[in-house]
């Protein structure tokens, strides 16, 4: 199996989440119980534990919003500074399985109904999926840069990917990296009864409001987690093994797998099999399915965790699947 | 260690001009605007501003992106000389404004309010990422499948990841470009904003008033260098360089707007190793919006300086509209193709310079000129830019 390594390896300074669970990794892995989902909408005050939402920037709707709390979160929690002004060393990339669902369906909706001249053009910028990016860099002055992926559930792992990359190869000195899914309620209800009415057996949760964000830098932080490598490739019949993960990353000595995206039951106690004793957390089943979010949200996980090191396996569309391998 | 180089050895396009990179190459050469105002109404944003529809044939069954993009990957594999069941290394990286979401928004007209319709789950990543996966069923992808949305610029993002992707050894083989189709939602936003031309798209001409919009889908295959060689492969053109950058700024006046654009221009040539002057033609956004081509304008003086007006600057948008995720794939295919002949496309419509336009706006025909290195330049509403550099094999 043919992992990337990234040299030097980015370290990670600092990272936000936000889960329906609330803020931080620590309400996962203590307080909720494996088959016991907290719920799918984030009710913290977004605004109050994180600080007052970007001055002087306006028109912002909850998938922007979600963004910057992680963003700035994952700063705070970095101990940076983002820069005062323009700055061409600072980057940001996300990542999201439906992006700006709800100004979509709101712009879809005024189509509908009102005439074009009625119809709002700030509502329509707010559609691009790349809101959020936009959002972060304008807030933060990140003018490095940029990019915003939407490779369904493992859209967050290309945005560390290439985030990662980016850093390695001298483009950034740092980088906002980071998932969000903002799906909305209405949407979600369908969703959910949709499947249910389609037969599905295997409901591991709605899609969850969630949102992450890493902080990748550079410069050497004592202590952090680093991003050593990573896979990513299409498997439509479910023949990835973590066995050969494991094995190619050998020098790492993997002591954790975080399942990252909703897994079927049985590849999971394959996965389990292959794991060499090594603990699995299956993320979805303590926080719901998170999307995009959840590959940055285990790449956090990771970060809280004693162990030294981590491999963080995002699974998506049609035999998507992602991982990446972390370690001090 | 050296870095593995990236090579363009396959392309397809399908546009307004038709299927095949030949027809929208002949359209650029020849000046020919494929634009068709009779099916604006179509639309439902009644007014006097063309479109550039593909009118071509693509299977039924199909969401019309997804179609596009199956039609303009199966011409790039082929011109490529490589068999589609035979790649099992490809990986896939694909650009788009929206995508599948046709499928979306069908999904939720479906429900007409009433919870109780909703039999189909949604589709599969929101659509936007549904032509990405339909590739990857289509040629039984083992490699990465990277789908992004970053407004215009789409497709220049995933042209540069697939490279990234080739460089790293993560593939040796990319599928990469844009698509996008024209829907309702589309036309009815840009005339929200009141970005649509009443007239004609003109880049850089005095009296430009907006743009026009397309659909269309460009694909390239992107192979390391030494294992196209090694199986005799078509190396139509080098892939030097990418960067890009946020605006980090809203509001604010033209010149500062353009920093934005210098950036991802700067990025490009560090990445590249080489610098402004070893450029002989820019692939413009050139959408005919006043700020847009003014910022950009603004921009490629701010990199070039004296030597912006020796550099030969064309914009396919007269020909076949503002594609969105599909336009800057299609810049790159227009650049390679210019590379190969040396012949460089007039900017249809640039009849007068706007006052501060002294860029080589080639005019009335083709120009006959060696190119070594051309420019791709692309800007998306979201604040992302991109810039791109192709050279000679």
């Amino acid at each position: 199996m043919n992992f990337v390594w990234l040299d030097p390896a980015p370290w990670i300074a600092g990272f936000g989440v936000l889960t329906p669970a609330g803020y931080g990794v620590d309400t996962l892995l203590s307080s909720r119980q494996p088959g016991r989902p907290p719920g799918d909408e984030i009710t913290l005050e977004i605004g109050a534990p994180l600080g007052d939402s970007a001055s002087g920037y306006r028109r912002v709707d909850r998938y922007g919003m979600l963004g910057l709390a992680a963003a700035r979160g994952a700063l705070s929690a970095a101990g940076v500074d983002p820069p005062p002004t323009v700055d061409a060393s600072w980057g940001v990339m996300f990542g999201s399985s439906l992006g700006c669902w709800e100004s979509c369906a709101r712009f879809h909706d005024d189509l509908r109904h009102r005439p074009i001249a009625e119809m709002s053009p700030a509502l329509f910028a707010r559609t691009a999926a790349s809101a959020v990016t936009r959002d972060v860099s304008l807030a933060f002055h990140l003018g490095g840069p940029t990019e915003t992926f939407v490779s369904g559930w493992t859209a967050g792992v290309d945005a560390v990917v290439a985030a990662g990359g980016t850093l390695a190869d001298g483009g950034a000195e740092r980088m906002l990296a980071g998932g969000i899914e903002a799906p909305g309620h209405r949407f979600r209800r369908l969703h959910v009864t949709a499947r249910r009415r389609a037969g599905s057996e295997w409901l591991p949760g709605s899609l969850a409001e969630a949102a992450a964000c890493v902080v990748l830098a550079m410069n050497e932080v004592p202590g952090a987690h680093r991003l050593r490598s990573y896979w990513r490739g299409h498997d439509s019949q479910e023949r990835w093994s973590l066995g050969e993960a494991l094995s190619a990353l050998q020098p790492l000595a993997i002591r954790t797998i975080i399942v990252a995206n909703s897994t079927p039951p049985g590849l999971l106690a394959r996965w389990r099999d292959e794991s060499g004793g090594r603990p699995i957390i299956d993320l979805p089943g303590r926080s719901g399915e998170l999307g995009a979010a959840g590959s940055i949200t285990a790449i956090a996980m990771t970060c809280s965790l004693d162990g030294d090191s981590a491999l963080v396996v995002a699974r998506g569309t049609e035999g998507d699947i992602k991982a990446l391998a972390l370690s001090r | 260690m050296s870095r593995r180089r990236v090579v363009v050895t396959g392309m397809g396009a399908l546009s307004a001009a038709g299927a095949g990179v030949e027809a929208f190459w002949r359209a650029c050469v020849d000046a020919r605007a494929a634009l068709q105002p009779d099916f604006h109404d179509r639309f439902g944003a009644s007014q006097q501003s063309p479109v550039g529809m593909f009118t071509g044939t693509l299977p039924r069954d199909q969401e019309k992106a997804s179609a596009l993009a199956l039609a303009a990957s199966a011409e790039a594999l082929k011109s490529a000389r490589l068999e589609p069941a035979r790649l099992p290394s490809l990986g896939i990286a694909l650009g788009s404004c929206l995508g599948g979401a046709l499928d979306a928004f069908a999904w939720l007209d479906e429900l007409r309010g009433d919870d109780d319709a909703v039999r189909v789950p949604f589709p599969a990543s929101g659509g936007v990422a549904s032509p990405a996966f339909d590739l990857a069923a289509e040629y039984d992808v083992k490699g990465p499948v990277i789908s992004i949305s970053s407004a215009c610029s789409s497709s220049l993002g995933a042209i540069a990841q697939a490279a990234a992707c080739i460089r790293r050894g993560e593939a040796d083989r990319m599928l990469a470009g844009g698509v996008d189709a024209l829907t309702p939602f589309v036309v009815a936003g840009f005339r929200a904003m009141g970005a649509l031309t009443s007239t004609r798209v003109r880049p850089f001409d005095r009296r430009r008033d907006g743009l026009a919009l397309g659909e269309g889908a460009g694909m390239l295959v992107l192979e390391e260098r030494s294992q196209a060689s090694d199986r005799g492969a078509p190396i139509r053109a080098e892939l030097l360089g990418f960067g890009s950058a946020s605006d980090a700024q809203s509001g604010n006046p033209p010149a500062q707007a353009a920093n934005g654009l210098v950036r991802a221009m700067a990025a490009a040539f560090k990445d590249a190793g080489r610098g402004p002057e070893s450029v002989d033609f820019v692939s413009a956004q050139g959408t005919g919006t006043r700020h847009g081509d003014h910022v950009e304008l603004l921009a490629i003086k701010s990199t070039f300086g004296n030597e912006s007006k020796r550099i030969a600057v064309n914009s396919s948008k007269p020909i076949v509209g503002h594609t969105l995720g599909a336009a800057a794939a299609l810049s790159a295919i227009l650049c390679v193709k210019v590379l190969e002949h040396g012949l460089i496309p007039p900017m249809l419509n640039h009849e007068e310079a706007d006052s501060d336009c002294d860029l080589d706006c080639v005019g009335d025909r083709a120009r006959q000129s060696p190119v070594h290195c051309a420019l791709v330049l692309a800007s998306g509403f979201a604040s992302h830019n991109a810039a791109l550099l192709l050279g000679r094999p």
